[in-house]
């Protein structure tokens, strides 16, 4: 049972610590994922245990039907149970708070729960990154396309910004 | 006075140097979502009362942002340019960059340390109120030119 004051630290942490290292891990990946893809990570992470988390992820890892334009989705698999377990590491210091031993099921939960509010981070960040590419790669088609007559130029390549990364 | 006291009593100061930037933001917004309107003004209001339903309910700031990562990632308008700007990245750069500016000046105040655990939550809290009290005057700004 998580007590209000694990979730509370649960929180601060997803804050202070997850947050900006879901950011650092997604755009070490280069390129962002498919919805889909993301989507059904956090479904797994929000309807299994974390046990059967990490054997999804390791599934997706080893499988060898990714075609060869997808090998960073294999890549993104490949490199997220060293992250996760990475994240594990703060899970005795959550468990810190009870004052009766924890339970491994109790730890379990609890690195089920530190796991989806990465998992989260990742899903908006993956998003966030798919715009600001569809962005740059609108801004250069520009740039080449200067000078050249309209019907030269590529179409609609998605939603536009000028801004970057603050 | 409190601790507590004395952290909203410094955030509703720190909240009225929001005006100029939210007056910007809440413009941007009404271009943005009657531009994209299709089926009324109602429909579109939605979107602001996304947003600050998020930051009203939410015990993470870090929900905001991604609520307005997702946003972004979505086609509603949320990216689209105009003068340069865009409601979404102007808003989640003004979140990212300049509240934790306000956040260390309402945390000096109230001497909220950065070490202890009471002080990191409290530090929490004070982002969340900032960002409520900006949010909430971003959607007066565009109510106000969208009517």
């Amino acid at each position: 049972m998580i007590t209000n004051e694990q979730q509370a630290k649960i929180r601060l942490l997803s804050d202070n610590e997850l947050y900006p290292q879901a950011i650092v891990f997604i755009r070490g990946i280069g390129r962002s994922l498919p919805a889909t893809q993301i989507n059904g990570l956090l479904n797994v992470s929000l309807a299994n245990t974390y046990d059967l988390l990490g054997e999804f992820i390791e599934r997706q890892g080893n499988r060898t039907t990714w075609r060869r334009e997808d090998a960073y989705i294999r890549e993104f698999y490949k490199r997220l149970p060293n992250k996760l377990k990475q994240l594990e590491v703060y899970a005795p210091s959550i468990m810190q708070s009870t004052a009766e031993q924890s339970s491994r099921e109790d730890m379990q939960a609890v690195k089920m729960l530190l796991a989806r509010e990465f998992i989260q981070h990742l899903l908006a960040e993956n998003g966030y990154m798919g715009v600001t590419k569809a962005v740059q790669d609108a801004d250069l088609d520009n740039t080449r396309n200067q000078g050249r007559p309209l019907g030269d130029r590529h179409g609609d390549r998605g939603p536009l910004t000028r801004q970057g990364r603050p | 006075m409190n601790r507590r006291t004395m952290i909203i009593l410094r955030v509703n100061e720190e909240a009225e140097g929001f005006y100029t930037k939210s007056q910007e933001l809440g413009e941007l917004a009404a271009k943005t979502f009657s531009q994209e309107s299709d089926k009324g003004r109602e429909r579109h209001r939605s979107q602001m009362t996304g947003l600050e339903n998020i930051a009203e309910t939410t015990l993470k700031w870090t929900d905001v942002l991604d609520y307005i990562k997702k946003q972004m990632a979505r086609p509603r308008g949320w990216t689209k340019v105009y003068d340069g700007k865009s409601f979404g990245e102007s808003l989640k750069n003004y979140i990212e960059v300049e509240l934790p500016k306000s956040v260390t000046r309402v945390c000096n105040r109230v001497h909220i340390g950065n070490e202890s655990d009471d002080d990191q939550r409290d530090r929490q809290q004070v982002y969340l109120y900032l960002i409520r009290q900006f949010i909430r005057q971003v959607v007066v700004q565009y109510e106000y030119k969208a009517s």
